[in-house]
Protein backbone atom coordinates (compact mmCIF):
# COMPACT_ATOMS: atom_id res chain seq x y z
CA UNK A 1 0.00 0.00 0.00
CA UNK A 2 1.54 3.48 -1.24
CA UNK A 3 0.29 6.45 1.43
CA UNK A 4 0.38 9.96 0.00
CA UNK A 5 0.79 12.95 2.22
CA UNK A 6 -2.51 13.49 2.15
CA UNK A 7 -3.79 9.77 3.29
CA UNK A 8 -1.09 10.26 6.47
CA UNK A 9 -2.95 10.75 9.58
CA UNK A 10 -2.07 14.58 10.72
CA UNK A 11 -0.93 13.14 14.01
CA UNK A 12 1.68 10.56 12.26
CA UNK A 13 3.21 13.19 9.87
CA UNK A 14 3.67 14.96 13.47
CA UNK A 15 5.45 12.60 15.27
CA UNK A 16 8.24 11.46 12.50
CA UNK A 17 11.22 11.07 13.54
CA UNK A 18 13.68 13.15 12.00
CA UNK A 19 17.58 14.10 12.12
CA UNK A 20 17.91 16.66 14.92
CA UNK A 21 20.69 19.24 15.12
CA UNK A 22 22.39 19.75 18.26
CA UNK A 23 25.12 21.81 19.58
CA UNK A 24 27.04 20.47 22.30
CA UNK A 25 29.88 22.17 24.46
CA UNK A 26 31.64 19.70 27.11
CA UNK A 27 33.28 21.88 30.10
CA UNK A 28 34.94 20.51 33.45
CA UNK A 29 31.90 23.67 35.08
CA UNK A 30 29.02 23.25 33.03
CA UNK A 31 27.50 21.14 29.95
CA UNK A 32 25.96 23.48 27.76
CA UNK A 33 23.24 22.00 25.21
CA UNK A 34 21.58 23.82 22.30
CA UNK A 35 18.66 22.85 20.01
CA UNK A 36 15.55 23.68 18.38
CA UNK A 37 13.92 23.39 21.68
CA UNK A 38 16.26 25.61 23.64
CA UNK A 39 19.41 25.64 25.55
CA UNK A 40 19.79 23.03 28.29
CA UNK A 41 23.04 23.67 31.14
CA UNK A 42 23.81 21.63 33.78
CA UNK A 43 26.44 21.84 36.29
CA UNK A 44 29.25 19.58 35.33
CA UNK A 45 29.51 17.27 38.83
CA UNK A 46 27.96 14.06 39.32
CA UNK A 47 27.47 11.78 42.70
CA UNK A 48 27.03 7.85 42.00
CA UNK A 49 24.07 6.17 43.37
CA UNK A 50 21.46 8.45 44.77
CA UNK A 51 19.45 8.05 47.42
CA UNK A 52 15.88 7.91 46.31
CA UNK A 53 15.17 11.19 48.09
CA UNK A 54 17.36 12.85 44.75
CA UNK A 55 15.19 15.76 43.51
CA UNK A 56 15.87 15.59 39.48
CA UNK A 57 14.72 17.82 36.95
CA UNK A 58 16.05 18.51 33.36
CA UNK A 59 18.85 19.98 34.98
CA UNK A 60 19.76 17.86 37.80
CA UNK A 61 18.83 14.50 36.19
CA UNK A 62 19.89 11.18 36.98
CA UNK A 63 21.06 9.13 33.88
CA UNK A 64 22.27 5.56 33.45
CA UNK A 65 24.28 5.03 30.67
CA UNK A 66 24.60 1.71 29.18
CA UNK A 67 25.09 -0.15 32.24
CA UNK A 68 26.44 2.26 34.28
CA UNK A 69 25.72 3.00 37.55
CA UNK A 70 23.20 5.85 37.95
CA UNK A 71 24.92 9.38 38.13
CA UNK A 72 23.09 12.44 39.49
CA UNK A 73 24.03 15.59 37.67
CA UNK A 74 23.30 19.43 38.64
CA UNK A 75 23.93 22.27 40.87
CA UNK A 76 22.00 20.65 43.88
CA UNK A 77 24.80 17.64 43.51
CA UNK A 78 27.87 20.37 43.41
CA UNK A 79 26.65 21.76 46.78
CA UNK A 80 27.94 18.54 48.38
CA UNK A 81 30.46 15.97 47.99
CA UNK A 82 30.30 15.42 44.08
CA UNK A 83 32.78 13.64 41.40
CA UNK A 84 34.57 16.72 39.44
CA UNK A 85 35.13 16.58 35.84
CA UNK A 86 38.62 18.51 36.38
CA UNK A 87 40.86 16.07 36.93
CA UNK A 88 39.72 14.10 33.16
CA UNK A 89 40.52 15.11 29.33
CA UNK A 90 37.14 16.46 28.16
CA UNK A 91 37.44 14.25 25.10
CA UNK A 92 37.10 11.41 28.32
CA UNK A 93 33.96 12.82 29.26
CA UNK A 94 32.54 13.84 26.46
CA UNK A 95 30.44 10.77 26.06
CA UNK A 96 28.96 10.79 29.37
CA UNK A 97 28.36 14.30 29.33
CA UNK A 98 26.46 14.21 26.10
CA UNK A 99 24.44 11.66 27.87
CA UNK A 100 23.45 14.00 30.56
CA UNK A 101 22.37 16.31 28.39
CA UNK A 102 19.74 14.15 25.80
CA UNK A 103 16.13 15.01 25.98
CA UNK A 104 13.29 12.42 25.70
CA UNK A 105 12.51 14.27 22.18
CA UNK A 106 15.98 12.28 21.04
CA UNK A 107 14.68 9.14 21.12
CA UNK A 108 14.77 7.25 17.97
CA UNK A 109 16.50 10.23 16.57
CA UNK A 110 19.66 10.50 14.29
CA UNK A 111 21.78 13.35 15.57
CA UNK A 112 24.43 15.91 14.31
CA UNK A 113 26.41 17.17 16.95
CA UNK A 114 28.14 20.32 16.73
CA UNK A 115 30.83 19.99 18.77
CA UNK A 116 32.93 23.05 20.15
CA UNK A 117 36.04 22.82 22.04
CA UNK A 118 39.24 25.09 22.43
CA UNK A 119 41.59 22.51 21.56
CA UNK A 120 42.56 22.31 17.65
CA UNK A 121 44.48 19.30 17.73
CA UNK A 122 41.87 17.23 19.64
CA UNK A 123 39.04 17.98 17.51
CA UNK A 124 39.00 15.05 15.76
CA UNK A 125 39.59 12.74 18.80
CA UNK A 126 36.69 14.92 19.55
CA UNK A 127 33.97 13.41 16.74
CA UNK A 128 35.10 9.86 17.47
CA UNK A 129 34.10 10.24 21.19
CA UNK A 130 30.86 11.75 20.41
CA UNK A 131 29.83 9.24 17.57
CA UNK A 132 27.89 6.14 17.59
CA UNK A 133 24.54 4.48 19.43
CA UNK A 134 23.24 6.24 23.22
CA UNK A 135 21.08 4.04 25.38
CA UNK A 136 20.30 6.21 28.25
CA UNK A 137 17.72 5.97 31.26
CA UNK A 138 17.36 9.29 31.95
CA UNK A 139 15.24 10.58 34.87
CA UNK A 140 13.13 7.10 34.20
CA UNK A 141 12.87 8.15 30.30
CA UNK A 142 14.43 5.38 28.26
CA UNK A 143 16.23 7.72 25.22
CA UNK A 144 17.67 5.42 22.27
CA UNK A 145 19.75 8.13 19.53
CA UNK A 146 22.52 7.75 17.23
CA UNK A 147 25.36 10.37 16.91
CA UNK A 148 25.79 9.80 13.69
CA UNK A 149 27.91 12.92 12.79
CA UNK A 150 29.89 15.36 14.46
CA UNK A 151 30.80 18.83 13.33
CA UNK A 152 33.83 19.50 15.62
CA UNK A 153 34.51 23.37 16.24
CA UNK A 154 36.25 25.86 17.83
CA UNK A 155 35.09 27.34 20.63
CA UNK A 156 35.10 31.17 20.15
CA UNK A 157 33.31 31.11 16.90
CA UNK A 158 29.91 30.16 18.31
CA UNK A 159 30.21 33.48 20.97
CA UNK A 160 31.34 35.70 17.91
CA UNK A 161 28.56 34.67 15.59
CA UNK A 162 26.11 35.00 18.58
CA UNK A 163 27.63 39.11 18.72
CA UNK A 164 28.33 39.34 14.77
CA UNK A 165 25.12 41.69 14.93
CA UNK A 166 26.66 44.35 17.04
CA UNK A 167 30.07 44.19 15.73
CA UNK A 168 31.56 47.19 14.09
CA UNK A 169 33.85 46.11 10.59
CA UNK A 170 37.26 45.28 11.97
CA UNK A 171 39.18 42.95 13.78
CA UNK A 172 37.68 41.00 17.26
CA UNK A 173 39.27 40.49 20.72
CA UNK A 174 36.88 37.93 22.29
CA UNK A 175 36.99 36.90 25.66
CA UNK A 176 34.80 34.17 27.25
CA UNK A 177 35.30 33.74 30.81
CA UNK A 178 34.07 30.46 32.30
CA UNK A 179 34.40 29.22 35.69
CA UNK A 180 37.42 27.13 35.73
CA UNK A 181 39.44 28.71 32.50
CA UNK A 182 38.51 32.15 30.37
CA UNK A 183 39.79 31.57 26.46
CA UNK A 184 40.81 34.35 24.34
CA UNK A 185 40.92 34.61 20.78
CA UNK A 186 41.36 37.12 18.25
CA UNK A 187 39.40 37.98 14.96
CA UNK A 188 40.15 39.55 11.75
CA UNK A 189 37.45 40.99 10.10
CA UNK A 190 35.99 37.95 8.27
CA UNK A 191 35.61 36.47 11.63
CA UNK A 192 38.50 33.91 10.94
CA UNK A 193 40.31 32.79 14.27
CA UNK A 194 43.79 34.14 14.03
CA UNK A 195 45.04 33.28 17.20
CA UNK A 196 44.02 32.64 20.57
CA UNK A 197 44.90 30.31 24.12
CA UNK A 198 42.97 29.55 27.35
CA UNK A 199 44.02 31.20 30.63
CA UNK A 200 43.32 29.09 33.63
CA UNK A 201 44.41 32.56 35.60
CA UNK A 202 41.59 34.66 34.49
CA UNK A 203 38.80 31.80 35.26
CA UNK A 204 35.98 32.67 37.68
CA UNK A 205 37.09 30.33 40.37
CA UNK A 206 39.78 32.82 40.80
CA UNK A 207 37.13 35.47 41.82
CA UNK A 208 35.39 32.71 44.40
CA UNK A 209 38.75 31.68 45.80
CA UNK A 210 39.50 35.15 47.13
CA UNK A 211 36.24 35.80 48.18
CA UNK A 212 36.80 32.18 50.12
CA UNK A 213 39.78 34.25 51.63
CA UNK A 214 38.16 37.16 53.09
CA UNK A 215 38.59 36.94 56.90
CA UNK A 216 34.46 38.20 57.02
CA UNK A 217 33.70 36.12 54.76
CA UNK A 218 35.47 33.13 56.40
CA UNK A 219 34.91 33.80 60.14
CA UNK A 220 31.03 33.56 59.17
CA UNK A 221 30.70 30.77 56.69
CA UNK A 222 33.24 27.94 57.30
CA UNK A 223 32.37 25.18 58.83
CA UNK A 224 34.33 22.96 61.79
CA UNK A 225 37.29 21.73 59.58
CA UNK A 226 37.74 25.49 58.66
CA UNK A 227 36.86 25.10 55.32
CA UNK A 228 34.71 27.71 52.85
CA UNK A 229 32.29 25.97 50.36
CA UNK A 230 33.41 27.07 46.93
CA UNK A 231 30.78 25.93 45.64
CA UNK A 232 27.95 27.93 47.98
CA UNK A 233 30.05 31.24 47.16
CA UNK A 234 29.74 30.03 43.56
CA UNK A 235 25.85 30.45 43.46
CA UNK A 236 25.85 33.46 46.12
CA UNK A 237 27.83 35.63 43.67
CA UNK A 238 24.36 35.28 41.33
CA UNK A 239 22.39 36.00 43.86
CA UNK A 240 22.17 38.69 46.84
CA UNK A 241 23.15 37.01 50.12
CA UNK A 242 25.41 33.99 51.33
CA UNK A 243 24.56 32.26 54.34
CA UNK A 244 24.07 34.54 57.26
CA UNK A 245 25.87 37.53 55.69
CA UNK A 246 23.93 40.66 55.18
CA UNK A 247 22.91 41.52 51.72
CA UNK A 248 24.57 45.25 52.46
CA UNK A 249 28.09 43.02 53.20
CA UNK A 250 27.70 40.74 50.65
CA UNK A 251 27.10 43.28 47.98
CA UNK A 252 30.23 45.39 49.31
CA UNK A 253 32.51 42.04 49.16
CA UNK A 254 31.19 40.83 45.42
CA UNK A 255 32.49 44.38 44.46
CA UNK A 256 35.41 44.15 46.26
CA UNK A 257 36.93 41.27 44.82
CA UNK A 258 35.52 41.90 41.18
CA UNK A 259 37.22 45.08 41.13
CA UNK A 260 40.56 43.26 42.07
CA UNK A 261 39.70 40.36 39.65
CA UNK A 262 38.88 43.35 36.95
CA UNK A 263 42.34 44.70 38.11
CA UNK A 264 44.49 41.58 37.51
CA UNK A 265 42.29 41.17 34.32
CA UNK A 266 43.31 44.44 33.04
CA UNK A 267 46.85 43.65 33.83
CA UNK A 268 47.16 40.11 32.02
CA UNK A 269 45.61 41.83 28.59
CA UNK A 270 47.84 45.06 29.53
CA UNK A 271 50.72 42.69 29.51
CA UNK A 272 50.01 39.84 27.44
CA UNK A 273 47.85 41.47 24.83
CA UNK A 274 48.33 44.77 24.77
CA UNK A 275 48.57 45.23 20.94
CA UNK A 276 45.84 43.46 20.03
CA UNK A 277 43.52 44.78 23.16
CA UNK A 278 44.56 48.18 21.43
CA UNK A 279 44.04 47.56 17.90
CA UNK A 280 40.55 45.24 17.89
CA UNK A 281 37.93 47.21 16.97
CA UNK A 282 35.84 45.01 18.70
CA UNK A 283 36.00 44.19 22.47
CA UNK A 284 33.34 40.74 23.04
CA UNK A 285 33.12 39.49 26.68
CA UNK A 286 31.08 36.56 26.87
CA UNK A 287 31.12 33.07 29.10
CA UNK A 288 29.60 32.94 32.52
CA UNK A 289 32.01 34.90 34.06
CA UNK A 290 30.67 37.74 31.24
CA UNK A 291 27.48 37.74 33.14
CA UNK A 292 28.56 38.48 36.47
CA UNK A 293 31.07 40.78 35.81
CA UNK A 294 28.87 43.16 34.11
CA UNK A 295 26.45 42.57 36.76
CA UNK A 296 28.57 43.77 39.32
CA UNK A 297 30.45 46.01 37.44
CA UNK A 298 28.17 47.81 34.59
CA UNK A 299 30.41 50.21 33.01
CA UNK A 300 31.83 47.14 31.41
CA UNK A 301 29.25 47.25 28.98
CA UNK A 302 30.97 50.62 27.86
CA UNK A 303 33.51 48.60 26.13
CA UNK A 304 33.18 45.42 25.73
CA UNK A 305 29.59 43.94 23.59
CA UNK A 306 28.08 41.88 25.98
CA UNK A 307 25.86 38.77 23.79
CA UNK A 308 22.87 38.07 25.73
CA UNK A 309 22.85 35.38 27.86
CA UNK A 310 26.38 34.73 27.51
CA UNK A 311 26.32 31.45 29.62
CA UNK A 312 24.96 29.65 26.72
CA UNK A 313 26.41 32.87 23.84
CA UNK A 314 28.84 30.07 22.71
CA UNK A 315 26.50 26.77 22.37
CA UNK A 316 23.87 29.07 21.18
CA UNK A 317 26.10 30.76 18.20
CA UNK A 318 27.44 27.63 17.23
CA UNK A 319 23.92 25.91 16.39
CA UNK A 320 22.58 29.43 14.78
CA UNK A 321 25.83 29.45 12.98
CA UNK A 322 25.36 25.83 11.58
CA UNK A 323 21.94 26.96 10.55
CA UNK A 324 23.06 29.88 9.06
CA UNK A 325 24.80 26.94 6.21
CA UNK A 326 21.87 25.12 5.93
CA UNK B 1 67.26 66.61 25.98
CA UNK B 2 64.98 66.27 23.06
CA UNK B 3 63.68 63.44 21.31
CA UNK B 4 63.15 63.41 17.53
CA UNK B 5 60.67 61.46 15.69
CA UNK B 6 60.19 60.91 12.34
CA UNK B 7 56.65 62.32 11.07
CA UNK B 8 56.64 61.09 6.81
CA UNK B 9 59.71 60.67 4.69
CA UNK B 10 59.45 63.78 4.12
CA UNK B 11 59.21 65.32 7.96
CA UNK B 12 60.32 64.84 11.53
CA UNK B 13 59.68 66.70 14.59
CA UNK B 14 62.24 67.55 17.69
CA UNK B 15 60.48 68.23 20.91
CA UNK B 16 61.58 68.59 24.66
CA UNK B 17 61.50 65.43 26.61
CA UNK B 18 58.06 66.95 28.44
CA UNK B 19 56.76 67.24 25.26
CA UNK B 20 57.26 63.45 24.17
CA UNK B 21 56.08 62.76 27.87
CA UNK B 22 52.68 64.66 26.84
CA UNK B 23 52.24 62.86 23.10
CA UNK B 24 52.95 59.98 24.40
CA UNK B 25 50.32 60.06 27.02
CA UNK B 26 48.08 61.32 24.48
CA UNK B 27 49.10 58.34 22.39
CA UNK B 28 47.21 55.86 24.65
CA UNK B 29 44.00 58.23 25.18
CA UNK B 30 43.58 57.57 21.36
CA UNK B 31 45.15 54.37 20.35
CA UNK B 32 47.33 55.70 17.83
CA UNK B 33 50.69 53.18 17.99
CA UNK B 34 53.14 55.57 16.55
CA UNK B 35 53.62 59.22 17.75
CA UNK B 36 54.30 60.18 13.99
CA UNK B 37 50.92 59.40 13.20
CA UNK B 38 49.22 61.43 15.39
CA UNK B 39 51.30 64.81 15.69
CA UNK B 40 50.80 64.34 11.68
CA UNK B 41 47.03 64.34 12.91
CA UNK B 42 47.22 67.33 15.16
CA UNK B 43 50.03 69.61 13.31
CA UNK B 44 47.87 69.31 10.36
CA UNK B 45 44.94 70.24 12.52
CA UNK B 46 46.60 72.97 14.71
CA UNK B 47 49.51 73.61 12.95
CA UNK B 48 52.91 74.36 15.94
CA UNK B 49 50.52 75.53 18.08
CA UNK B 50 49.97 72.18 19.65
CA UNK B 51 49.48 73.18 22.98
CA UNK B 52 45.53 73.14 22.61
CA UNK B 53 45.79 69.79 21.42
CA UNK B 54 47.33 68.51 24.94
CA UNK B 55 44.09 67.95 26.98
CA UNK B 56 44.45 71.89 27.92
CA UNK B 57 48.28 71.48 29.30
CA UNK B 58 49.77 74.62 27.68
CA UNK B 59 53.13 74.13 26.42
CA UNK B 60 55.94 76.32 25.29
CA UNK B 61 55.69 76.67 21.47
CA UNK B 62 59.69 76.72 21.73
CA UNK B 63 59.58 73.17 23.18
CA UNK B 64 58.01 72.13 19.78
CA UNK B 65 60.45 72.34 16.42
CA UNK B 66 58.98 70.82 13.08
CA UNK B 67 61.50 71.34 10.29
CA UNK B 68 61.72 69.47 7.02
CA UNK B 69 63.35 66.33 6.38
CA UNK B 70 67.17 67.30 5.64
CA UNK B 71 66.69 64.87 2.82
CA UNK B 72 64.13 66.19 1.05
CA UNK B 73 62.19 70.04 1.88
CA UNK B 74 59.12 70.38 1.54
CA UNK B 75 56.58 72.88 2.67
CA UNK B 76 55.33 71.92 6.00
CA UNK B 77 51.57 70.92 5.92
CA UNK B 78 49.96 73.44 8.04
CA UNK B 79 46.09 73.86 8.88
CA UNK B 80 45.13 71.83 6.47
CA UNK B 81 41.70 70.06 7.41
CA UNK B 82 41.19 66.20 6.76
CA UNK B 83 37.83 64.76 6.02
CA UNK B 84 37.62 62.42 8.83
CA UNK B 85 40.61 62.92 11.46
CA UNK B 86 40.75 66.55 11.92
CA UNK B 87 38.64 66.05 15.01
CA UNK B 88 39.41 63.92 17.76
CA UNK B 89 36.38 62.44 19.67
CA UNK B 90 35.97 59.91 22.29
CA UNK B 91 34.37 57.73 18.98
CA UNK B 92 38.41 57.20 18.27
CA UNK B 93 39.40 56.20 21.36
CA UNK B 94 39.89 51.98 20.51
CA UNK B 95 37.60 50.22 23.46
CA UNK B 96 40.89 48.27 24.43
CA UNK B 97 42.50 51.87 25.68
CA UNK B 98 39.52 52.76 26.82
CA UNK B 99 38.89 49.32 29.25
CA UNK B 100 42.66 49.71 29.99
CA UNK B 101 42.14 53.22 31.09
CA UNK B 102 39.47 51.98 33.24
CA UNK B 103 39.19 52.49 36.95
CA UNK B 104 37.82 50.00 39.22
CA UNK B 105 38.73 50.87 42.90
CA UNK B 106 35.50 50.26 44.76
Amino acid sequence: MTFTAQSIPLSTLTSAKYTRLVSFENSNSFLKRHDSEGSLVIAAGHRENPSVHAHTDDENPIVILEGQRPRWYGARVCQGDHVSNSHRSKIETARESFAACLRPSDDGRDLIVIASHWDKPALESLKVALQGQYKVIRNGVKIQCAVTQVIATMEGLGSYHSAKDRLKDGSTLLIELGYGTAEIWFMDETGRIVDGAPVTRLGVINLVKAIADDPTVRALTQDNSGTVNLSAISQALQQDTLGKVSAANWQAVKAKYASEFLKDFQGYLRTQHAFHLQSATNLVLTGGGAALLSSIQPKLSQVFIVPHHPQTASVRGAYERQMANV
Amino acid sequence: MSVRWRMSKTLQITVTDEVAQHIKALMAVTGHERPGALINLLVRRYGQDLARCLSGDVLPTQDIKVQPSPVVSLPTPVNVPLPHEDVLTSQDIAPGTAFLAMDFET
